[in-house]
């Protein structure tokens, strides 16, 4: 595409933010440019001129469009971006604050045949962490779907569907209040500092800046397990309840070896002791004694108090 | 899936496209029209179907296959036995009672060692050192063999070898068996349990509490054992830091300095206390260090979050105990010896030749220890201990008989020591003498404590890091790090204690 690496990168991400901005239709210009790469205005528009001579860009009605060309080549990016994030995410261990910045460089260095691979390794995974569909190796991808959260309906059961992974440090707060795609949550009421909202067993006020980089939308279909009502790091030492379902903030590796465990639902589990230094608690379920950081705990959903079941370890 | 369309691609394949040679399945498949539908209807439901869906179906298997169990299978439990697990656990990771009992249950593992070692090792010393070596050198000189020879094979290699299996099989024989039997008891899991917050405080995993108990065995061990960990950037600090638990070349070394050193400070009734206490010591700082290194590494060239880890803690079992004696013997302590006996060989003949191969009139010893010396004193140590360390790096147990050897060199006591370039076992008395002679001080003896405890690993060690890492890098950073420790630490002491003392 062009000579040095550093203006190859900002090339592709310009095509990147005019793909993005085609997506959730808004319009881009060579300001929108500038403001998404961090360019000064000059900059900016001498890399537009540069992408539009190239045949990557083209202008219409005074915003700028993607050729077929750069179409291509943004989704080949963004494919490479996303399937990244889900690596990372999957099996690396690294925490979700590290996944956009890496995938930001290695978007720019992996070439088509070893997305795929990487893909193929992952198994076709159709959803990035945040939510956002990657696209097909093919470059096919969903319309965008879900409005956000700050527009939703009290009352209403929702989905989380996309979680905008920037600014960092608004998603390092969403992350942080425990919100992930997958979720499910309802809106009771708006309060000054921002929305009451239920979330799988927890009840807190989410503040208006972070709702608004969330986004929900309708259940499809009867969910499949009964709704939580608490988190596994609520139970009282002795006290059993059953297992709903994990978090969709535990994946890959993680989530099997859960489930391995036997965090699965409709099992009886129960709080049996707890670290010296507080974290993490030893849990009884399916005749092991299971260790579970309080992160952790905090992950698994489980329903009220069961009476009159006896936990035994195995032998 | 139940979308009640037909699934027109599952219908027997042609002869004629099951003939082909298979050139890759999309090829094929693409070749029929039903095969196109049904490609078609993935893709279409790829984005239809909602996005949890997968998670959720392997969560229903997973809640069938447990409802299924639940209905087939009877447990029976027997209830004595689970009170009597509930109160060891209540016990062994109590809030009041967790820690002091872990740090108790190494105390005494220390002292049965160290107290337990003394007999099997004086007895080894005695029929391998002072029976089978003159007995070798005399046969062997009276055969004609030249004295130079003699001198490498039966003073160097030999006598290396045979002290370093005495001096190592017996607290092995006596450590590994012991840590095996606490881990068949099901005591390890637990200490993981207890400290896991302290390591996820570190940015690291775990884990890393069991590779690093693995460490006090051998750190080439603990290093492999790091395979445990998924996480790339825990698994490297691991390893990184694996060094900081003492291994079992360094016990022996720890062991004798506090023996003699420590010991002797207090009454002799006290003094196998002392020693263990003063080894303890050693041992949390070291632990403290691995932490403290995890800390700054997780911040620093291997930034990030501490993973999630989850830890079956298995029901306490009585120890089969035969059975582990039997497997720790072949599986740890063969093991460790033999690699020990395989470095130990060649760096006797190593020792031998810089005691004995002059350059202007001197010993090749003498010069390096007179190079190394200035930079001794600044830790605290000297030049001797300096190049025992560089002849020892191939085997961390043989540092102690060369700095006797080297000892003997400088100081010229040669009516304690057997000759130049001899290692020799000496009893505890003769060796403080000596050492004492050689300018030792208990600030040399603390300084060599924490310099064993902070330096490069070994280099069987090295070589594990790189073939698990893959990176020189990684393995340059792991010998740098407990060094620039050592160093800090050492010089550090040393100036706080020379200024104390005036």
């Amino acid at each position: 595409m062009t000579s040095s690496r550093h203006e190859r990168v900002l090339a592709e991400d310009a095509l990147k933010h005019v793909f993005q901005c085609e997506y959730d239709r808004l319009t881009a210009s060579a300001d929108s440019v500038a403001g998404a790469l961090r360019l000064s205005r000059d900059a900016a528009r001498l890399l537009v001129d540069r992408l539009v001579t190239g045949g990557w860009l083209a202008w219409g009605g005074g915003a700028l469009y993607l050729t077929v060309l750069g179409r291509e080549h943004a989704v080949q990016v963004l494919r490479a971006h996303r399937v990244v994030e889900t690596y990372l995410a999957l099996e690396t261990g690294l925490g979700s604050s590290e996944w956009h910045q890496r995938a930001e460089v290695d978007e720019h260095n992996l070439t088509p045949a070893r997305v795929d691979a990487l893909a193929q390794r992952l198994g076709d995974p159709r959803y990035d962490p945040h939510g956002d569909p990657i696209p097909t190796a093919s470059g096919e991808l969903p319309p965008a779907q879900g409005s956000v959260l700050l527009d939703w309906p009290e009352g209403v059961e929702a989905r989380i569907v996309h979680v905008e992974d920037e600014p960092a440090l608004v998603y390092a707060a969403i992350a942080q209040a425990g919100l992930v795609p997958g979720m499910r949550l309802v809106v009771d009421g708006t309060v000054v500092e921002g929305l009451k909202v239920r979330c799988e067993g927890r009840a807190f006020v989410l503040p208006r800046t972070l709702a608004g980089n969330v986004s929900v939308a309708r259940l499809e279909q009867a969910p499949m397990a009964e709704a939580p009502t608490r988190r596994l790091a609520d139970l009282k030492p002795g006290e059993v309840a059953e297992v709903r379902g994990l978090s969709p903030a535990i994946r890959g590796r993680e989530r099997n070896r859960l489930l391995d465990l036997g965090f699965v639902p409709g099992s009886p589990v129960e709080l049996g002791f707890t670290s010296p230094l507080a974290s993490p608690s030893a849990y009884r379920v399916r005749g092991s004694l299971i260790a579970l950081r309080t992160e952790q705990a905090e992950q698994v959903f489980i329903g009220q108090r069961v009476e009159g079941v006896d936990l035994k370890e195995g032998t | 899936m139940k979308t009640g369309t037909p699934s027109p691609g599952l219908g027997p394949v042609s002869d004629a496209e099951a003939d082909r040679p298979n050139p890759g399945d999309r090829v094929i498949l693409g070749s029929s029209p039903r095969i196109e539908a049904v490609l078609g209807l993935a893709e279409e439901l790829r984005w239809r179907v909602p996005p949890e869906f997968h998670d959720r179906c392997v969560e229903e298997i997973y809640g069938e296959s447990a409802r299924i169990a639940a209905r087939n299978v009877v447990r029976s439990g027997v209830s004595s036995r689970q009170t009597w697990q509930r109160r060891m656990d209540a016990f062994l990771t109590g809030r009041w009672t967790g820690f002091p009992a872990m740090i108790a249950v190494l105390a005494v593992a220390l002292w049965i060692t160290i107290v337990g070692a003394n007999v099997p090792s004086a007895a080894m010393a005695g029929v391998l050192v002072d029976t089978l070596h003159p007995a070798l050198k005399s046969g062997l000189g009276q055969l004609g063999m030249p004295w130079w020879l003699n001198g490498l094979l039966v003073d160097g290699l030999y006598l290396t070898t045979a002290w370093v299996v005495s001096v190592m099989l017996p607290p092995m024989l006596i450590f590994f068996p012991m840590f095996t039997l606490l881990e068949d008891f099901g005591y390890l899991p637990r200490v993981a349990f207890n400290l896991d917050r302290l390591f996820q405080r570190a940015g690291a995993h775990g884990k890393q509490a069991l590779t690093m108990s693995m460490g006090w065995g051998c750190n080439a061990a603990g290093v492999t054992a790091c395979r445990i960990i998924d996480s790339p950037r825990e698994r490297l600090i691991a390893i990184l830091t694996n060094n900081f638990a003492l291994c079992n070349g360094r016990w022996p070394t720890q062991i004798l300095i506090a023996t003699v050193f420590v010991g002797s400070l207090v009454a002799p009734a006290l003094a196998g206390v002392a020693a263990a206490v003063a080894v303890l010591g050693v041992a949390l700082l070291g632990v403290v260090l691995s932490l403290g290194v995890s800390w700054a590494l997780s911040r620093t060239l291997l930034r990030g979050e501490a993973s999630a880890f989850s830890l079956e803690l298995p029901p306490y079992r009585p120890p089969r105990f035969w059975r582990t004696l039997y497997t720790s013997l072949i599986d740890r302590t063969l093991f460790v010896l033999w690699r020990a006996v395989l470095f130990a060989a060649p760096a006797g003949v190593a020792i031998w030749c810089v005691a004995n191969i002059t350059v202007t009139g001197r010993p090749l010893a003498f010069w390096a220890i007179a190079g190394l010396e200035p930079l001794g004193w600044v830790m605290g140590l000297s030049g001797v201990i300096l190049l025992a360390y560089v002849i020892a790096i191939p085997a961390n147990e043989i540092v102690v008989p060369s700095i006797l050897m080297l000892t003997v060199l400088v100081t010229g006591m040669t009516e304690l020591g057997q000759g130049a370039g001899v290692m020799f076992e000496a009893g505890d008395n003769v060796l403080k003498k000596l050492l004492v002679a050689g300018g030792w001080t208990p600030m040399t003896a603390v300084c060599l404590m924490l310099f064993s405890l902070c330096h490069n690993p070994c280099s069987t060690t090295l070589y594990t890091i790189y073939k698990e890492t893959g990176s020189w890098r990684w393995t340059v950073w792991s010998a740098l790090i407990p060094m620039a420790i050592g160093f800090v630490l050492c010089a550090g002491t040393a100036a706080v204690w020379r200024w104390i003392a005036g």
